[in-house]
């Protein structure tokens, strides 16, 4: 019986000597992992993937964060600020609502009107005479003028105002 | 039968030629005067219609031109009557003035409207409205007439109702002095008590000649109320204040050369203790006065 042939398995050459396979070697394509035949073969080193790797003269994850942040909130401030504005003109110049007024124009109403104050002079004995005189004359006057004004309604015609031959 | 065939297919034609042909020669022959003179006599009823609406048109806007203008040679000078007037205070002419400018506007803007009327029914109508919309004659002047008659007179009145406390001072500072003022003081009375009566007269006729409509007519028997109430209750009492004065004149001459009375000069101003009017707000077209 042979030992070797039937408890071990047959070994690859290509196989490395090494249990573990990296993941990253698993995508390397077969003629990248041939080995010379007859020499150990060293697995490759694990490739982190190039996201993780940080590059030396490369901005910073934090500070770009940050910038846009600070952008996001100026532009807020800056909107509610013309929100702001906006609502204040529009609310400038809104007419103040006016109480409803109910007109009565038509609807006559006595109203006391004040009567005109009429200024003498002071009656004295040396002036009563002439005062009394000139109130005499002053009433002649005044009938006289009434009794024109009474002839003029007279005289005024009011069949023009018909309008039977209408 | 060629013969036979022949003569019915002429026969056929002539038929229908001559029963086609009719009715042409009827229209042309016999109905055409007919109708020409049907469609010219149509014509001229249409025309001279038209001419009379035409006419009839014309009428009324030269009859209604006419009337409008005489109403506004009435008006003017009435508003020259008020501002020529030296009794009405700048109120008074100055209400009196716009009521009559208002029925001045009313009118012109009618007369604008009637020269513009293009059928005779509308205009017939405004013509209406002249008289209706206004009475000028019958209702608008003699009211705006007896306004200011009674507004002179409420003037004279209340100047005489602001002399009598003086005059009664006057008595009173003479009869202190031991003169005898019973003749006086009696026709002093007389005047104070006219004047009283004479003020509420002329206070409600105001009243009442505010409140006539000027677009009725119906006024007549309240201006013949307002007139009878001038001429007799106003221009008596009047008179009997005249006759009083001139009775009283010798009187006070007879008493201050008796006395030698120097009464004390009451203040300049006096206002009249007579019951204020109350005066009626009213349309616009209703002339007013405030005493």
């Amino acid at each position: 019986m042979d030992q070797q042939g039937t408890n071990q398995p047959p070994q690859s050459p290509t196989t490395p000597v090494t249990g573990q396979t990296p993941s990253a070697t698993e995508n390397i394509p077969p003629a990248a992992a041939t080995a010379t035949p007859g020499t150990t073969t060293v697995a490759p080193q694990p490739t982190p993937p190039l996201a993780d790797v940080p590059k030396p003269g490369g901005p910073q994850p934090s500070k770009g964060k940050s910038k846009m942040l600070l952008i996001v909130i100026i532009i807020i401030v800056v909107l509610l600020i013309a929100g702001a504005a906006a609502y204040f003109f529009m609310h400038k110049n809104a007419p103040t609502p006016q109480p409803m007024v109910k007109k009565e124009s038509m609807v006559p109403s006595p109203t006391t009107a004040s009567l005109p104050t009429p200024v003498i002079t002071p009656v004295t004995t040396a002036n009563v005479d002439q005062t009394l005189n000139n109130t005499n004359t002053s009433m002649q006057q005044a009938v006289n003028q009434v009794n024109t004004d009474l002839n003029s309604i007279s005289s005024i015609n009011s069949s023009q105002d018909s309008t039977a031959g209408l | 039968m060629k013969k036979i065939s022949v003569i019915t297919t002429i026969s056929i034609v002539g038929m229908m030629f001559i029963q086609g042909a009719f009715p042409a020669f009827a229209v042309y022959t016999v109905g055409t005067p007919k109708l020409v003179n049907q469609v010219h006599r149509e014509q001229n009823q249409a025309s001279r219609a038209a001419q009379r609406q035409s006419n009839q048109l014309q009428n009324i806007i030269n009859r209604s031109n006419t009337m409008i203008t005489n109403r506004l040679t009435s008006l003017t000078t009435l508003s020259t009557r008020i501002q020529n007037d030296t009794r009405l205070s700048p109120n008074e002419k100055s209400t009196l003035s716009s009521d009559i400018q208002t029925a001045i506007s009313g009118l012109t803007a009618l007369k604008t409207k009637i020269n513009a009327d293009t059928d005779a029914t509308t205009a017939k109508s405004d013509e209406k409205t002249i008289i209706t919309g206004y009475y000028v004659y019958a209702a608008f002047e003699p009211k705006i007439r007896y306004l200011i008659i009674l507004n002179n007179l409420q003037t004279v009145t209340l100047n005489l109702q602001a002399l009598v406390p003086q005059l009664q001072n006057l008595i009173n500072t003479s009869q202190s002095k031991g003169a005898n003022v019973t003749q006086l003081q009696s026709l002093l009375n007389d005047v104070s008590s006219q004047l009283q009566t004479v003020n509420a007269t002329i206070t409600t006729d105001i009243i009442t000649v505010e409140h006539i409509p000027t677009t009725s007519k119906s006024a007549a028997g309240t201006f013949s109320n307002i007139r009878t109430n001038i001429t007799q209750v106003v221009r008596t009492g009047f008179a009997k204040i005249r006759s009083d004065i001139e009775q009283m004149r010798p009187l006070f001459k007879q008493m201050i050369l008796q006395n030698g009375v120097t009464p004390t000069p009451q203040a300049v101003s006096v206002t009249p203790t007579v019951a204020p009017s109350v005066t009626q707000t009213i349309p616009s077209t209703s002339p007013s006065t405030t005493p």
